[in-house]
């Protein structure tokens, strides 16, 4: 289950990166191209770009436990969902739409917050066209922007 | 096991100044990933990344060495990822004081300074680096 609090971050985070692991606890790294919250708030799907879907349908297969860290940048609002992988599909025309708002928020964001230092190409450059979409169920939250609350459970919540 | 270096064109997309993504994983196989400021060039076959506050990072490598970095080279419009091995702290010397330095520098361009404090420099080996 995905906090309503932690879908509307989401619907606001600037860009987001999954983490799995192999057999020998190698950490493996996948830069998102977009992002979104099912309505029942039962999963999320992170769109995954050619580049960065090596072995990771096989990895998930194999272990489930997968970590999503995103951020809303400029203030550098961030939280951490730990969950389980559900399944996944090739990515589509119907993905777009989502991989089209995520990307514009992330050079909206970066420009806004780093005032042209990086033209619009360059930005736009860090989300490529999605090829799978991956969805997973939330069983954790984390809080991390950076202070001393970094790396509070959010949810469930801390006793 | 083979040595591994890094290439030179990549200490310039270290000193960007962009974010970087730190993935690591504990013992019992349950990843973590995070947003960390800045690694530091130690040597070709080195890196180094600030121990601030990322806790559970800090415990996955103490128990798993294995970590996994994502460089932003913005020139390239790429990737940079780097298998890395946790192989000690310093808490003292001059790739420490660097990194104070440097953290401090960052701290204060973002708004964040007297937020961000190095408790110690991690140093890791790096087992492989490919652009993507």
């Amino acid at each position: 289950m995905v906090p309503r609090d932690i879908a509307n971050f989401l619907a606001r985070a600037s860009v987001a990166v999954v983490s799995t692991r192999d057999d020998d606890l190698v950490p493996h790294l996948h830069f998102l191209s977009g992002w979104s919250v099912a309505e029942d708030l039962g999963s999320v799907v992170c769109l995954v770009p050619p580049s960065f879907d090596d072995g990771v349908t096989e990895r998930l297969a194999r272990h489930a436990d997968l970590a999503m860290v995103a951020e809303v940048i400029g203030p550098h609002e961030t939280y951490q969902l730990k969950g389980r992988y559900i399944d996944h599909r090739p990515a589509g025309e119907a993905d777009r739409q989502v991989f089209e708002e995520c990307r514009q928020r992330f050079v909206d964001a970066v420009q806004r917050h780093l005032r042209g230092r990086f033209g619009e190409d360059a930005l736009r450059a860090r989300f490529r066209e999605p090829a799978l979409a991956v969805r997973f169920a939330v069983d954790e939250v984390f809080l991390q922007t950076p202070g001393p609350a970094a790396g509070r459970r959010v949810y469930p919540a801390e006793r | 096991m083979a040595v591994v270096t890094l290439p030179p064109e990549i200490r310039s997309v270290l000193d960007n100044g962009v974010p970087l993504i730190l993935a690591t994983c504990s013992a019992d196989g349950v990843p973590n990933t995070t947003i960390i400021s800045q690694a530091y060039y130690v040597d070709p076959e080195h890196v180094a990344l600030s121990f601030q506050f990322f806790s559970k990072t800090i415990r996955n490598v103490r128990e798993n060495p294995h970590a996994s970095l994502c460089l932003n080279d913005m020139e390239r419009k790429a990737y940079w990822l780097l298998d890395l091995e946790y192989e000690r702290s310093e808490t003292e010397g001059p790739i420490f004081d660097e990194m104070d330095m440097q953290i401090e520098a960052i701290a204060s361009i973002t708004g964040m300074s007297g937020i961000f404090k190095l408790r110690a420099a991690d140093i890791y080996r790096v087992r492989r680096v490919r652009m993507v």
